[in-house]
């Protein structure tokens, strides 16, 4: 089976630990790939590829070392080889101008700033990767351990499953 | 190891096997199978492997089936001496049309089954599952237990009318939230978790647009026995309503007791938080008037004389007209269990017109069972079958045989046929069984080992006493 | 009585150019008010269409509210009175103009940034429309409807002020006796008593009679024109030329005073030069010329008196305005002052909000590791006393991890191989490298360690105790990075006038580093640091200076690049710092102004006080009693900074 990736860009050992230790409860129906700059991430994109996997959200830090966060997510969003990734920016760093690139020219789809709280960082990522999931159309019926939005087993209800 | 590559291999694996399968008859011959009954069964081959390693979407086997009937069995086979020519020895003489096999597509349980339809997207589009459930489970106060049948009871009230898939849905995201409030280490999670899908198995027996199985042993029923000339059952919807719904009751209760036996809470009161909001556009009220007006029609049949499966029109034409039910919302319908149904239909068709239900019925010696072990038997089978595949694709490939089994054991058809449908709902030991289950599992609040003991008693005990009780309920709704 | 145009806006500087404009654009010819607020504006157009014409223009914004600008205009646009008035809203962001729009309400719309052309265009076709509509007739008999446009809207304009002009002067009264008819009777019974006395032609500039001379004559100015004057400190001071008449020196004749203007030809003049004794003469033979002569001195002492008081009113205006220009003047001197000092204040300011933001950016990232670290521990803390953890494998790995240094592919290398040997899932496996696990082996001793234990259950002690571990390393290291951030910002922001003292220039150097740290993400730090002694000198004023070289270094390759930091010592009394960027390089054309004060490449760009970066950063070398001084060209740039050892006991300012 096809498995959704959630990838975390973050530089700082420390805090990508954190962040990967706050999504921990996704690792039953997700891939978790971490990575510490954008070279990095495009290896791992690669990987995904290659493994049949869907990158389904990014997680990415503004400021990293080499790439930008935010040049990154412009990258990807203008390149169109990964359609409908989820983009989430985390960072206590960018401007206020970065952000507006990021929204408008990366298609940024959520903000979070640092320092986070681990049960808000958990509802962006699951809500993320919710619409994800309805937009791309992928069968919702896996995620239900972990996704709990209504509108998932309102899809399940309307979709091709016979009696 | 690939996923990608596993998975194509299995299913390009699925696919030879049913080529294999349908070309295996054309190089043996069965001692006393006719030629025609040799078609038949390379057919019965390709169907039960494809609908049963689902290589291609259960619909799609339906096509194929059709398609093949009409090529190798119909009169259009006589046209075809170039290529494989007519089948020989069919017990009327000459092949049956191919309107036959293609009329499978708009048979009249069809219609019917359209009919439901309407009314389930109705109910979902302006939110009556949902406020029902609100209303319904008022009444049933807060002790967990009251809670769950409550629930249970909401679910299969719904399904009776909705397809179990989509209620298990909507229901399911009632009782999450409830569910989501309890203890990680409750056992009442399981309960609830549980309690819907079989719910929703249960109240689909309830009438005969809850589920395909249904519509699939109506269609089989309504078959003409070619000898006499006559349908090999009647059963208006009403009928089937008089002795389902009390198998179904009894049923709930048994799920309902055993669920709360298994898993108890260790919580005094649940709270629920659920309010009514009824829609009241011009379109929502139409919808209530024709949805009642058609369950009323349903319901009362023999009072005004319009056949079931006309009523079934009704909601069809107002709804459409009066564009309740928009293009786009009537291309959304799922035809695709249409055409399932229509495969079964077909391939019952095909059975009966070859005398391959006579060979089938040679091979034992029938008779020696009773017509208790019989109706056991083929029950035990579906129960079996759809446990470990679709319900609907069970019946369609089982109730053929039990129409050519009770026929040449002498049993009542009508009775077997039943047997069958109500075998293949309920099933629902594993995961894989139904949708229903699935969603249940999915959700990551019930186990394997706690769905399949509970799955599993109720199978068994449910169906015991369904045994026991249909025959008289049968003869009271005048079905017998 | 004349055209009004009201307007009404929060910002006095808008209001300010939007009058200058208008006056410049009409020519003075319409009359601007500016009203505070929109009650004001309400009460001022209503009072001007009940008593003249309702307001020409009314130009709404508001201070600081700008919806109410929209709400005021529906307010004046419900006024039936002021319906001709042609209603502007300035600004063009407002929400609810569309309905407006839609009723007619608003007639023009003004960006706050106006363009003098568009507003000309837009001023002249709304006057025209107003003029057209209040004085209709003016339109009718000068303009062709198809000449309909900015110029003749302005003719309109000047021939209705043309208009009011004439109606206001004949309210005052028309002149009934002209001039030239008793003047040219005075001269012809001169000459007929007289019998047609010689004329004097004077050319221009010739004085025709001084000051001081004795009077015995007065000149009649028959032809071009004189002016009177005074020499004051040997300067002509002109005191009547429209007003000095047609006769000279009558005054002085009759007082038998000395002449006390004098009168000079302004152009060719032709004068009759009569003496006392011949205008006696004449006055005694002609009654008429002695009444015309009456009339003549009455008029002409009246229009000298009027010209003598109106010198006078603009002698008081002209101290008035002199007196309060010096005010103005002395204001603007305290406000230059005041400025300046709030510049290097701001410069000050300046350095302190880099580092704060600097500072609040570097500090997120350990507190957030810190906050969630603390979050995890206590998680897996609970779980392991509660799972009754094996102390042989808490105590091996409380003990035995220290910071990884391993790279995330390198982690994803160690965890797909530990993953697929040991028969584990990947995300347990990626704990398992976490916690410091980088081979199975490693895993079977700790395994080994517990030997009664089901595998199952080692391996989640494993795993929460090496999360432990992995939480309390990733504490201790923020911690010290905070400790480490807040020390540099201590050294960075103490005060100035404390005396100098023994600094290690590298130590200075590392804590600015440390501060930009998120700056010089993308790029290359080489240091060349040679052995340098300690030196007297103020830590925190050379982490300023270091601080802004380093910045505009890195801005000046966008960010990337490398820089390179060089320390040496060129004599035995002198440390050399040098700070080298490859980036654009300073152009010539500016190299010379870099130092200057308010000079700032970053154009556009508003750059927080960095345009005094470079002006305070040599002070403060200054004071050092060190220098410093650039070498620029595109790819190489090189500031050196070059102190003495022992800084002068009195610094240079």
């Amino acid at each position: 089976m096809k498995r959704i990736a959630i990838l975390i860009v973050e530089d700082e050992p420390e805090v990508r630990q954190a962040i990967e230790r706050d999504l921990e409860t996704f690792t039953t129906c997700f891939r978790i790939e971490a990575c510490e700059d954008v070279a990095d991430a495009r290896d791992i994109l690669a990987t995904l590829a290659s493994d049949a996997d869907l990158p389904g959200l990014i997680l990415c830090d503004h400021r990293l070392p080499g790439t930008s966060g935010v040049d990154f997510l412009t990258e990807l969003e203008s390149s169109g080889t990964q359609p409908g990734l989820r983009k989430v920016l985390l960072t206590g760093q960018a401007d206020q101008a970065d952000t507006i690139r990021a929204i408008n020219r990366g298609g940024l789809d959520r903000y979070i700033a640092k320092p986070w709280n681990a049960g808000e960082l958990r509802d962006v990522v699951g809500t993320q990767l919710t619409e994800f999931i309805l937009d791309q159309e992928i069968d919702p019926l896996p995620y239900l351990g972990i996704l709990s939005d209504p509108r998932l087993l309102d899809r399940i209800g309307r979709g091709p499953r016979v009696d | 190891m690939n996923a990608t590559s596993s998975l194509f291999s299995k299913k390009t694996l699925s696919l030879l096997l049913a080529l294999i399968g349908f070309l295996l008859p054309f190089f043996l011959h069965i001692p006393g199978l006719s030629p025609a009954g040799h078609r038949l069964l390379s057919i019965f081959l390709l169907a039960v492997i494809l609908w049963v390693t689902e290589p291609i979407p259960l619909f799609a086997t339906s096509s194929v089936v059709i398609l093949t009937l009409i090529l190798f069995l119909s009169d259009m086979s006589t046209k075809l001496t170039w290529a494989w020519g007519a089948a020989e020895g069919f017990p009327t003489g000459a092949p049956p049309p191919y309107t036959v096999f293609m009329g499978s597509l708009a048979n009249k349980v069809l219609i019917l089954f359209l009919g439901g339809f309407f009314i389930a997207f109705g109910a979902a589009k302006f939110g009556v599952d949902k406020n029902l459930a609100a209303l319904v489970i008022k009444p049933f106060g807060r002790r967990p237990t009251r809670v769950l049948l409550g629930m249970m009871l909401i679910t299969a009230l719904l399904s009776m009318w909705m397809s179990n898939t989509a209620t298990t849905a909507t229901m399911m995201a009632v009782v999450l939230p409830i569910i989501h409030r309890l203890d990680t280490s409750d056992k009442f999670r399981a309960a609830l978790a549980l309690g819907i899908p079989f719910a929703a198995n249960i109240g689909g027996i309830g009438t005969p647009i809850g589920t395909p199985p249904n519509a699939i042993a109506l269609g089989a029923l309504a078959k003409i026995n070619p000898q006499t000339g006559e349908a090999l059952g009647q059963c208006s919807f009403f009928q089937w309503m008089i002795f389902a719904v009390p198998v179904s009751a009894v049923l709930l209760i048994i799920a309902w007791g055993l669920l709360a036996l298994l898993f108890r809470s260790s919580k005094k009161e649940i709270v629920i938080d659920m309010e009514v909001k009824w829609e009241k556009s011009r379109q929502a009220i139409l919808f209530y008037a024709t949805a009642i007006f058609t369950i009323g029609l349903w319901v009362t049949g023999s009072l005004h004389g319009i056949d079931s499966y006309v009523t079934g029109l009704f909601p069809v034409a107002i709804l459409l007209s009066t564009g309740v039910v928009t293009t786009k919302d009537f291309r959304s319908l799922e035809w695709d269990v249409l055409w399932l149904v229509a495969g079964g239909v077909a391939l019952g068709e095909g059975v009966a017109a070859t005398g391959f239900d006579k060979w089938l019925v040679g091979l034992v010696e029938w008779n020696s069972f009773g017509a208790t072990m019989l109706g056991i038997t083929i029950c035990g089978c579906a129960l079996l079958m759809s446990t470990f595949i679709s319900n609907s694709a069970a019946t369609n490939l089982l109730a053929p045989i039990a129409v050519a089994v009770a026929t040449a054991a002498g049993g009542e058809i009508v009775t077997i046929v039943i047997f069958v449908a109500l075998g293949a709902s309920m099933a629902m030991a594993l995961p894989i069984s139904t949708p229903p289950n699935a969603i249940a599992y999915a959700t990551g609040c019930v186990s394997t080992k706690q769905m399949a003991t509970a799955g599993g008693l109720i199978a068994i005990i449910g169906l015991g006493i369904a045994l026991a009780i249909l025959h008289p309920l049968l003869k009271l709704a005048g079905v017998l | 009585m004349s055209i009004l145009v009201l307007a009404c806006h929060g910002d006095p500087d808008f209001i300010r150019r939007l009058h200058h404009a208008i006056i410049e654009i009409t020519e003075g010819h319409v009359d601007f008010q500016a009203v505070p607020d929109s009650t004001a504006l309400l009460d001022h157009a209503l009072s001007a269409a009940r008593h003249h014409h309702p307001p020409a223009l009314i130009f709404c914004g508001a201070g600081a509210d700008e919806s109410s600008a929209t709400t005021l205009i529906s307010r004046l646009h419900e006024q039936p009175m002021l319906r001709p008035s042609r209603k502007i809203l300035i600004g063009t962001d407002h929400l609810p103009m569309a309905g407006l729009l839609r009723q007619g309400a608003i007639h023009g719309l003004l960006d706050k940034d106006f363009e003098k052309a568009d507003f000309a265009t837009l001023l002249w076709t709304l006057l025209g429309d107003f003029l057209r509509h209040e004085f209709p007739e003016p339109v009718e008999i000068e303009s062709p409807p198809a000449e309909f446009g900015p110029s003749m809207t302005k003719r309109r304009l000047m021939i209705l002020h043309d208009r009011l002009e004439q109606v206001e002067s004949s309210m005052i009264g028309a002149d009934v006796m002209s001039d030239d008819q008793v003047e040219s009777t005075m001269i012809a019974e001169f000459d007929r008593v007289l019998g047609n006395p010689p004329r004097s032609t004077y050319p221009p500039g010739e004085v025709i009679v001084r000051e001081g001379d004795d009077p015995g004559s007065i000149w009649i100015i028959l032809e071009g024109q004189v002016k009177l004057f005074r020499t004051i400190e040997g300067e002509d001071l002109t005191f009547h030329s429209e007003s000095a008449g047609r006769i000279v020196g009558l005054m002085s004749l009759s007082l038998q005073n000395p002449i006390f203007f004098s009168c000079r030809a302004v152009n060719a003049v032709t004068a009759l030069c009569l003496s006392r004794q011949q205008i006696t003469d004449a006055i005694h033979r002609s009654p008429v010329l002695s009444n015309c002569l009456i009339t003549v001195i009455l008029r002409s002492m009246a229009r000298r008196n009027r010209r003598a008081a109106q010198l006078l009113t603009q002698v008081r205006t002209l101290n008035k305005r002199l007196s309060s220009q010096r005010d103005e003047l002395s204001a603007a001197l305290d406000e230059l002052r005041e400025t300046q000092r709030q510049l290097v204040e701001s410069a000050k300011m300046a350095t302190l909000g880099h580092l704060a933001a600097g500072m609040a950016h570097e500090l997120n990232n350990p507190v957030a590791a810190i906050i969630s670290a603390s979050g995890h521990l206590g998680e897996d803390l609970l779980s392991l006393l509660t799972t009754g953890a094996d102390p042989e494998i808490a105590r091996h790995l409380l003990t035995g991890v220290t910071t990884s240094a391993l790279s995330t592919r390198e982690e994803r290398q160690l965890r797909d191989t530990l993953a697929a040997r040991l028969d584990l899932p990947p995300s347990r496996a990626a704990r398992l490298v976490a916690a410091g696990i980088h081979h199975e082996d490693e895993f079977l001793r700790l395994l080994q360690l517990a030997p009664s234990s089901k595998r199952e259950d080692v391996i989640e002690q494993i795993d929460r105790a090496g999360q432990i571990a992995a939480a309390l390393r990733n504490i201790q290291n923020c911690s010290q990075r905070i400790a480490a951030l807040v020390r540099s910002l201590k050294t960075h922001a103490r005060q100035d006038d404390i005396p100098h003292e023994t600094t290690d220039l590298h130590t200075t150097l590392e804590d600015v580093l440390l501060i930009l740290a998120n700056r010089l993400k993308s790029t290359t730090v080489i240091k060349e640091y040679s052995k340098l002694p300690l030196i007297q000198a103020h830590p925190g004023q050379l982490q300023q200076v270091w601080t802004n070289l380093i910045t505009n270094a890195v801005q000046a390759m966008d960010g990337g690049g490398t820089l390179v930091i060089r320390s040496s010592m060129p004599d035995p009394a002198t440390a050399r710092i040098e700070i080298e960027d490859h980036g654009r390089g300073i152009p010539e054309e500016i190299a010379d102004r870099l130092f200057e004060t308010r000079f700032t490449t970053k154009g556009g760009r508003i750059e927080f006080g960095l345009g005094l970066g470079l002006p305070i950063a040599r002070n403060l070398i200054r004071q050092h009693g060190g220098d410093i001084h650039f070498t620029s060209r595109p790819g190489l740039t090189v500031f050196t900074i070059d102190l003495p050892l022992s800084p002068p006991p009195h610094p240079s300012p």
